[in-house]
């Protein structure tokens, strides 16, 4: 993405032509845009940081006609196996398209948060682009899915690590659209639905005062958290469903449970993730969540029990440090509770990465730039 | 007398190994020890100011609901411990960390050469900076070497700031956050159980929101924006409460810095006002031992408004996962 524009990105810039059009240009379906057809053959050819830019130059205008043009060839495309349209878009490069868009969309869309306060985020025009070109990519390959799976997979992604809830949903779902049964997208769905509700501030019933715009406000928030929850666990059960061996679909609807404050259904769920854990991160995040669901129990010695397996999987973990110093100052050993602490802290410092706790919250790394990355390696060859 | 029972029963008290019960499986939440003399840490103010020169005869204090006799001790002879517990988090950066270094400065700068300062921080970790120490000048390097980035895990760190530093002496915990916890593994809940049995007094100063988000956003990690503005006010959210209650049941308060350079007169005004306290000494009579100790303080044929924490436990019972009050 850090390239330096070149020669031939900079005479498009310009509205130079070449005297040979690119077979791109030739194969391209006649009633899109002129210059488009090349922008995308500029993308593909590895030039990506001169076709954003030559996109970036159109209006809105001319990015809803594009739209609007590529939802009526889906149309065309889908209804007519024999038309000519089909082939054309066959030998379109529909990939590199479905990137160049998603790349502008990231753009535009999400940055990485400037603090924990403040996200910018949306959901623009190029979203609708890309929308009928992967319906496109559906109809003329029927290798489309691998592709397809990751792209959607990977936006949801980078739009949850810019801390962008809503839109991770609706790129999950954008791609649930055409894979309903891809259980990494529903988990992606649910993932957006759980930390949306995380992070909704929650408004106490005491409030300074109660006038009916108040009331209603207070109300639609409490109603707007249980409905996120829900749709997370609803994504998560489903999830399970298709693939009763996730770790990660099992770990999650336990813990919505048990925040919707269904513990004896959390329990279940999560000794499942805790059978089906592969990876260190999720048998770590299982013994924590199950030792809180016994916590909560007053079951502190079963409790303790499971924070220590954390901290065994996860020996550098300062939360498992604190859920092992609190569990032990609830049995009244404050001395034990202070060392466990200390040491935890202490240990924190030889520790590279995040907590998977934090991961857990939210997607801390750029996973999704990782996928992105590969897409746009497959498809600039 | 006998001898002198902890400042009061919170963590001070389990210092004493001896004192504390002995783990079993489903044990009690301990912070108790045998009560002999339960001191009270207050502040009276009217209107706002502090009030000064009273003596035991104007307070009138009941213990679980019985009058008790009480005695004036000297605050002024006891060491104060500042717990100085700052927020690090990304939006830190910049000029609020140098305003908020500036205001540590102010408050260590009052403290009197027997107190003692220790220094917490929290991002994605929390971080003992400092040890507790007589030496300030180590607490203010630490303070100059603070560095913002990360998130806010409020209430682990404060978890960690009441339950780490021993004192048996009074302690000031003073809690900086600009923002709202985001990644605890401890709740509020859990929290305000330790501090309330803790011997910790607890300020929380915090900055009235500066920033506004630059664009128009569509969703924010916090979903501030999803409240209309002219509503907002009016609703008290579950963190401003968190932090609130858990001031207030140890007496202690919060304060919102209307600015960046109201903050140092916000932490200067915590420190002074720690010599304006009072602090008064009874031996419990006719309440039961074990258990929680409600705790009504207020003034006797005097005005002023008395800020002293909400009770304290004694151990030997288990306390309920939530009090009933």
């Amino acid at each position: 993405m850090k390239r330096v524009p070149t020669l031939l990105g900079l005479s498009l810039a310009l509205g130079i032509t070449f005297a040979s059009p690119a077979p791109a240009q030739e194969a391209a379906p006649p009633f899109l845009p002129p210059d488009y057809p090349e922008i995308v053959r500029v993308y593909a050819s590895g030039e990506a940081e001169a076709a954003l830019g030559l996109l970036g130059g159109w209006d809105e205008a001319r990015v809803r006609a594009l739209s609007d043009t590529l939802r009526k060839a889906v149309v065309t495309v889908r209804s007519c196996a024999a038309c000519p349209e089909r082939g054309r878009f066959a030998r379109f490069p529909l990939r590199a398209a479905i990137l160049l868009h998603g790349d502008r969309e990231l753009a535009e869309q999400f940055a990485p948060p400037v603090s924990e306060q403040v996200a910018r985020c949306g959901v623009g025009r190029h979203a609708a682009v890309v929308d009928h070109l992967a319906a496109l990519l559906i109809l003329v390959d029927p290798e489309a899915g691998s592709f397809l799976k990751r792209f959607y997979l990977a936006m949801a992604r980078q739009a949850q690590w810019s801390h962008c809830f809503v839109e991770s949903r609706v790129w999950a779902q954008a791609g649930l659209k055409h894979y309903p049964r891809e259980v990494p997208l529903l988990v992606a769905a649910g993932i957006a639905d759980e930390t949306g509700a995380f992070f909704t501030l929650m408004p106490t019933s005491q409030t300074l005062r109660l006038t009916s715009a108040v009331i209603r406000m207070r109300d639609s928030i409490v109603r707007k958290r249980h409905d996120l929850q829900d749709a997370a666990r609803r994504a998560f059960v489903e999830a399970l469903v298709l693939s009763p061996d996730s770790a990660e679909a099992g770990l999650r609807l336990g813990r919505v449970l048990w925040q919707m404050g269904r513990p004896e259904a959390a329990k279940p769920a999560l000794e499942g993730a805790l059978r089906n854990a592969a990876d260190p991160a999720h048998s770590y995040l299982a013994h924590l969540f199950l030792g809180r669901v016994l916590e909560d129990q007053s079951l502190w010695a079963e409790a303790e029990t499971h924070y220590r397996a954390a901290q065994a999987a996860h020996p550098r973990s300062e939360v498992a440090a604190v859920a092992l110093s609190h569990i032990r100052l609830l049995q009244g050993d404050s001395e034990s509770a202070r060392d466990l602490l200390e040491a935890g802290l202490e240990a924190v410092a030889g520790r590279t990465g995040f907590d998977p706790w934090i991961s857990y919250l939210v997607i801390q790394t750029p996973e999704g730039e990782k996928v992105l990355a590969e897409l746009r390696r497959e498809v600039m060859k | 007398m006998k001898a002198l029972a902890p400042f009061l029963f919170g963590l001070s008290a389990l210092a004493s190994p001896a004192l504390a019960q002995a783990p079993s499986p489903q044990a009690p939440l301990v912070f108790g020890a045998e009560v002999e003399n339960v001191y009270i840490d207050a502040f009276v103010s009217h209107r706002g100011d502090p009030v000064a020169g009273l003596t035991a005869a104007d307070f009138e204090l009941r213990d679980n609901g019985v009058a008790q006799r009480l005695e004036l001790a000297t605050a002024d002879a006891q060491p104060v411990q500042v717990i100085l517990v700052f927020d690090m988090s990304n939006s830190l950066e910049g000029e609020k960390l140098r305003a908020l270094r500036a205001a540590g400065q102010a408050l260590l700068a009052a403290l009197r050469p027997q107190d003692e300062a220790t220094l917490f921080t929290f991002a994605d970790e929390v971080r003992w900076l400092a040890k507790p120490s007589t030496d300030k000048a180590a607490v203010a390097r630490a303070l100059e070497s603070l560095e913002a980035g990360g998130g806010s895990p409020v209430m682990d760190a404060l978890f960690a700031a009441i339950t780490l530093p021993k004192t048996q002496g009074r302690s000031l915990l003073v809690l900086f956050t600009d923002g709202i916890d985001n990644s605890s593994w401890l709740d509020w809940q859990q929290v305000r159980l330790v501090a309330e049995r803790s011997n910790a007094l607890i300020h929380v100063v915090s900055l009235r929101r500066l920033e506004v988000p630059p664009v128009p956003t569509q969703s924010l990690n916090f979903r501030l924006q999803s409240v209309p503005s002219e509503v907002a006010p009016m609703i008290e959210f579950e963190h401003t409460r968190a932090l609130r209650e858990i001031a207030e049941t140890t007496g202690g308060q919060t304060f919102e810095a209307e600015s960046l350079a109201r903050l140092k007169t916000a932490f200067t005004d915590i420190a002074e006002a720690m010599s304006r306290r009072y602090v008064l000494r009874y031996a419990p009579e006719g309440v039961g031992r074990p258990g929680w100790h409600r705790i009504d303080l207020k003034l006797r044929g005097k005005r002023g408004e008395v800020r002293t924490r909400s009770g304290y436990w004694v151990a030997s019972v288990p306390p309920p996962s939530t009090p009933a009050r």
